[in-house]
């Protein structure tokens, strides 16, 4: 066991060598040098490219670049071009904006997805699963933002309540319990849109899964032997249905720095989604680099709880 | 005193729903097992009798299959009509069955003595230790070795042989008077098959208790049963004790399968076979379905379903053509 | 009574091939919804034909970019004003059947101009990313064991900083003199190849196996979450469409090369396999006559999910002002444009959405009518 924990740890440590050499090297997508700027492109001003040459050491050898550059990153020294400030404080505090909305809409999704997918695994066919099929294609299948944005607009004409922001703009000063039901307002719009994408496939995904376990061998095993439904269903197939999910769960991880770039766009939520956005937008290189490799760090560490919790949860791996 | 059939099967249909049509898998079948006694369902593969076995326990998958027609009595109640719940009492506790795929059958992510206890659980009241102590036992009877320590291991760990005498162990767990047993050793070695074998029949003498195997290896028909059904396409085509069977076989199907049986000290001879093949249950032919392979078929034999022909003694076939030639 | 000799029913009587696509259409036409889903495909397609005919060229049927100020934000089905405008301003029918835009634009010709740019950019960008997978996961699949030795290890290193070192100005001729010299230990690789394997037991050290190698680039573009890493170099590059289509069919293609994978490594060590090359049919020959067929069920799934994903990947993109630039009209870019007058022309919004959501349904619903009618175990029961 231990001996496979150590290889998955080595393997993920190559790949990592080998994302931030990819990561490094996308920098060279833009023109190396000041006279090679293209006239007609309007990212990449002479004085613009002159300044990526400083700021990545362009002047040096090629490893000496990589060096440099993770140095700078690892030891916070990359300064945003936007403002100046520490990157990696910049993105902590994007973090923790960004976090509440994860955390509530990785509930919703997981909580929500298991019964659905089951019921409409158990009762294949019938108005419940004919009905959340519908449901879950038409989430998958609708642009996101054009369902975020009818969304905003029946809450609002609807309701009359502001929904863009992390707090209300101007609420003064008010008791702190009404700050915090405030707070919790506004997390929620964007929290159940960015749950019901993820509801959709997960819940899709369940019930198949659980529809292949119901299927096989050992199921009709259980019931020969004259065990209740709910033993069968809820101790023999569900157990078995589950395994991939647990696996699952560790890829979570990633979905931090992901966050939606989208959601956060439209509702204003000063998260970390938003900051990559707009550091795009700013052609804020430093964040934009030092953002691709965190996010990958995160899928790396995210895969290998995965295969922790795997081995965990599978008898015929452990053993 | 009439000695009431501990089980008894009357006039079953069963139908698959298909996307080319209806399969008639089980077209009005009707057999009778005793207390204590050994019966074999035998024949080639997609005759229907694995969906026979497990029609008497419910386990037809509802979707595609359906029973249309018929009854199965156990000790005289009609268990198609009862609700799931009574079925589940019924099942692994009365009537227990052991399958044909050991590899796949046990649920891999729970220790065999998990499995062994679940019925025991299910249907009994015994203390915790006592369940353990049974399943130990049972683990003993069923000779898998080292019990102790196999009561904590998981299915993968075992070879086939094993795995399939845990679902042996698992089916005697609660005593029951009827174990049905699927080609339980088609898919081992011929040497663990005499095991199992025995482990069946000492069983059985144990108790006074029945056994229904299903299967097409006419080898151990002859050392098991004392009755034997042949069925064919979904039909039994002959039925009587094995002595019956195998010294006057009374239907032109089962002179076949006899035939086809390589014979010791006849080398050098080329091998006897049926020509053609089983039908699709979705397209039959009329009349016998036996008659478009059938070397003494009529033009009768196309035309209409044979009936069951009465030779006496317990003895059976759907061959009139046969019927008729042994009369004159 | 005679004896009559019966005719002994066969089993089928197609040929194989013949009767698996008789038996798979019987099954996917069962579906009714992916049949929808075909229905809707194939209009859509035809859609973005005619599109293509009517709003391009000189003097196309419908004009996309006649732009008229005077007319804008015109709801759907309202009139055109001769008056106010030039000859050629005036739309073929006299009515604006979907309504203007902003800027004046027709938008029902804007969204036939943008049915066939959306088309393209899901079937290039799907297209690439298929092409990538299946030889990728065909390699990985096949030849998975064979391992790459270390002279060949060496050989690929040499030859690829020298490919690097001849992008940077200042050091392309030691570059380029790298790159030649790859290729001339590749020449004498081959040559020595029996003297390498007697004496150079040093450069057979196996390095590591195709299998890892692929998979662990598989893992590597796996690290970066899509959508981001297509926005990071959409933003580097110059804006264009084909930038887009590629950007988009080079950062799917992993799911592709596992399906393909996954599959020939399955079906590698079945029987038939063994027995054609017991029969001395080349490697060649084995994978695409006799693997691919089987294999190429999840590709044709993907795919068609795959296109579906790519439309609103680049709805998305245009969403966030990196998609498509104008003049080309794409449904996203409509979408994206109409945001700002929501209350005002709700349907410069509506429209491309609700028609997003239908084609995009309708692949999904194909999709998975596909994927069910090519997988036996999962077959919905009647």
């Amino acid at each position: 066991m231990l001996s496979f924990i150590g290889r998955s740890i080595v393997q993920k440590i190559i790949t990592l060598f080998f994302v931030s050499i990819v990561s490094f090297l996308v920098i060279h997508l833009a023109p190396g040098k000041p006279s090679q700027a293209d006239p007609l492109n309007p990212k990449f001003t002479p004085e613009m490219v002159a300044r990526f040459q400083k700021e990545f050491h362009l002047d040096k050898p090629l490893y000496e670049q990589y060096v440099l550059f993770y140095k700078d990153l690892f030891l916070g020294e990359t300064v945003s071009w936007k403002d100046h400030q520490p990157v990696l404080f910049k993105i902590w505090q994007r973090f923790l904006n960004s976090l509440p909305l994860f955390i509530v809409g990785t509930i919703l999704t997981w909580t929500i997805s298991f019964p659905i997918g089951i019921r409409a695994a158990l009762g294949r066919g019938q108005t419940f699963d004919r009905f959340t099929t519908f449901f879950s294609y038409l989430m998958i299948s609708i642009p996101g933002f054009f369902f975020a944005y009818i969304l905003i607009i029946f809450v609002v004409t609807c309701f009359h309540v502001p929904v863009i922001g992390i707090k209300t703009f101007s609420l003064g000063a008010v008791s702190p319990v009404h700050l915090f039901m405030d707070r919790i307002w506004h997390l929620l719009l964007p929290s159940i849109l960015g749950a019901t994408g993820g509801i959709a496939v997960l819940s899709r995904y369940v019930r198949s899964q659980m529809l292949e376990v119901e299927g096989e061998d050992y199921i009709r095993t259980a019931w020969a032997k004259g065990l209740s439904s709910e033993e069968v269903h809820y101790r023999h197939a569900l157990r078995n249905a589950l395994l991939p999910f647990v696996t699952m769960f560790g890829l979570i991880l990633p979905g931090l720095i992901g966050g939606s770039v989208i959601i956060e766009s439209i509702f204003s939520w000063p998260g970390m989604g938003r900051m990559a956005y707009e550091a795009i937008l700013a052609r804020d290189y430093p964040v934009i680099l030092t953002v691709n490799f965190l996010s990958a760090v995160l899928v790396l560490a995210g895969t290998f709880v995965s295969d922790i919790l795997y081995l965990l949860v599978d008898p015929r791996i452990r053993l | 005193m009439i000695n009431l059939p501990l089980l008894s099967v009357n006039d079953l249909h069963v139908h698959f729903y298909q996307r080319h049509g209806i399969a008639r898998v089980v077209e009005g079948i009707s057999f009778n097992v005793k207390k204590g006694e050994t019966v074999c369902l035998v024949g080639e593969s997609g005759c229907g009798k694995t969906v026979s076995a497990l029609s008497i326990l419910g386990l037809v998958p509802d979707p595609p299959g359906e029973i249309v027609k018929g009854e199965i009595l156990f000790n005289g109640k009609n268990i198609l009509s009862c609700k799931e719940r009574e079925l589940q009492k019924i099942r692994g506790n009365q009537i227990a069955m052991v399958f044909q795929e050991p590899l796949t059958s046990l649920n891999p992510v729970f220790t065999i003595g998990d499995q062994i206890r679940e019925p025991i659980r299910t249907h009994q009241t015994l203390s915790k230790d006592k369940q353990r102590q049974k399943c130990l036992q049972l683990m003993k009877d069923v000779g898998l070795p080292d019990p102790e320590e196999r009561l904590n291991a998981y299915p993968h760990q075992l070879s086939g042989g094993q795995r399939q005498r845990v679902m042996i162990a698992m089916a005697l767990a609660c005593e029951p008077e009827l174990i049905i047993a699927d080609e339980p050793t088609t898919a081992l070695d011929v040497t663990v098959q005499a095991q199992i074998l025995h482990l069946f029949n000492s069983f059985q003498k144990n108790g006074d208790r029945s056994i229904l195997y299903i299967t097409h290896d006419l080898g151990v028909v002859a050392n098991v049963a004392d009755r034997i059904y042949i069925m064919y396409a979904g039909n039994i085509v002959e039925e009587g004790s094995t002595w019956q069977v195998f010294q006057n076989p009374r239907h032109p199907y089962t002179m076949g399968l006899l035939a086809a049986l390589p014979q010791r000290g006849k080398r050098g001879t080329r091998l006897i076979s049926i020509p053609g093949s089983v039908p699709n249950p979705a397209f039959k032919a009329s009349g016998c379905p036996f008659h478009p392979r059938c070397n003494l078929a009529v033009q009768i034999c196309q035309e209409q379903f044979p009936e069951m022909c009465n030779y006496g003694e317990g003895q059976m076939s759907r061959c009139p053509v046969l019927f008729e030639r042994g009369l004159n | 009574m005679e004896l009559t000799t019966q005719k002994i029913p066969q089993a089928d009587e197609n040929l194989p091939g013949e009767n698996r696509l008789k038996e798979f259409w019987l099954i996917f036409s069962q579906n009714r919804l992916a049949i929808a889903g075909l229905i809707c495909f194939i209009i859509f397609f035809v859609v973005a034909l005619t599109g293509l005919a009517c709003t391009s060229g000189q003097d196309p049927l419908f004009d996309p970019a006649q732009v008229r100020l005077q007319e804008k934000l015109k709801a759907p089905f309202s009139m055109s004003n001769p008056e106010i405008l030039t000859e050629k301003e005036v739309p073929r029918l006299g009515l604006y059947i979907l309504g203007t835009d902003d800027l004046g634009r027709d938008l029902f010709a804007r969204m036939l101009q943008g049915a066939w740019v959306s088309l393209t950019v899901g079937f290039v960008a799907v297209g690439l990313a298929v092409i990538i997978g299946i030889f990728l996961g065909g390699i990985a699949g096949y030849f998975g064991n064979r391992h790459l030795h270390l002279y060949q290890f060496m050989i690929t290193c040499i030859i690829s900083s020298g490919v690097i070192l001849m992008s940077k100005e200042n050091l392309s001729t030691p570059g380029a003199a790298l790159f030649v010299f790859g290729h001339i230990l590749i020449l004498l690789a081959l040559i020595f190849r029996k003297q390498l394997k007697d004496r150079g037991r040093f450069l057979m050290i196996k390095v590591v196996s195709i299998d890892t190698l692929i998979m662990r680039l598989v893992d590597i573009m796996l690290c970066f979450p899509s959508f981001f890493l297509i926005l990071t170099v959409v933003a580097l590059l110059p804006a264009s469409i084909y930038n887009i289509m590629i950007i988009i069919g080079l950062t799917s293609w992993m799911g592709t090369t596992r399906f393909v994978r996954a599959e020939f490594l399955s079906l590698r060590e079945q029987d038939f396999v063994t027995a054609a090359k017991a029969l001395g049919i080349s490697d060649f020959r084995i994978i695409f006559r006799h693997i691919m067929p089987n294999a190429i069920a999840p590709v044709l799934v993907s795919s068609t999910i795959g296109i579906a994903t790519a439309i609103l990947t680049e709805a998305g993109l245009s969403f966030l002002g990196f998609g498509v630039p104008p003049p080309h009209a794409t449904w996203g870019n409509i979408l994206s444009d109409g945001k700002g007058f929501i209350f005002d022309a709700p349907w410069l919004t509506l429209i491309p959405g609700i028609t997003i959501l239908v084609v995009v349904l309708s692949f999904n619903l194909f999709g998975e009518g596909l994927k069910d009618a090519l997988n036996p175990k999962l077959r919905e029961a009647k």
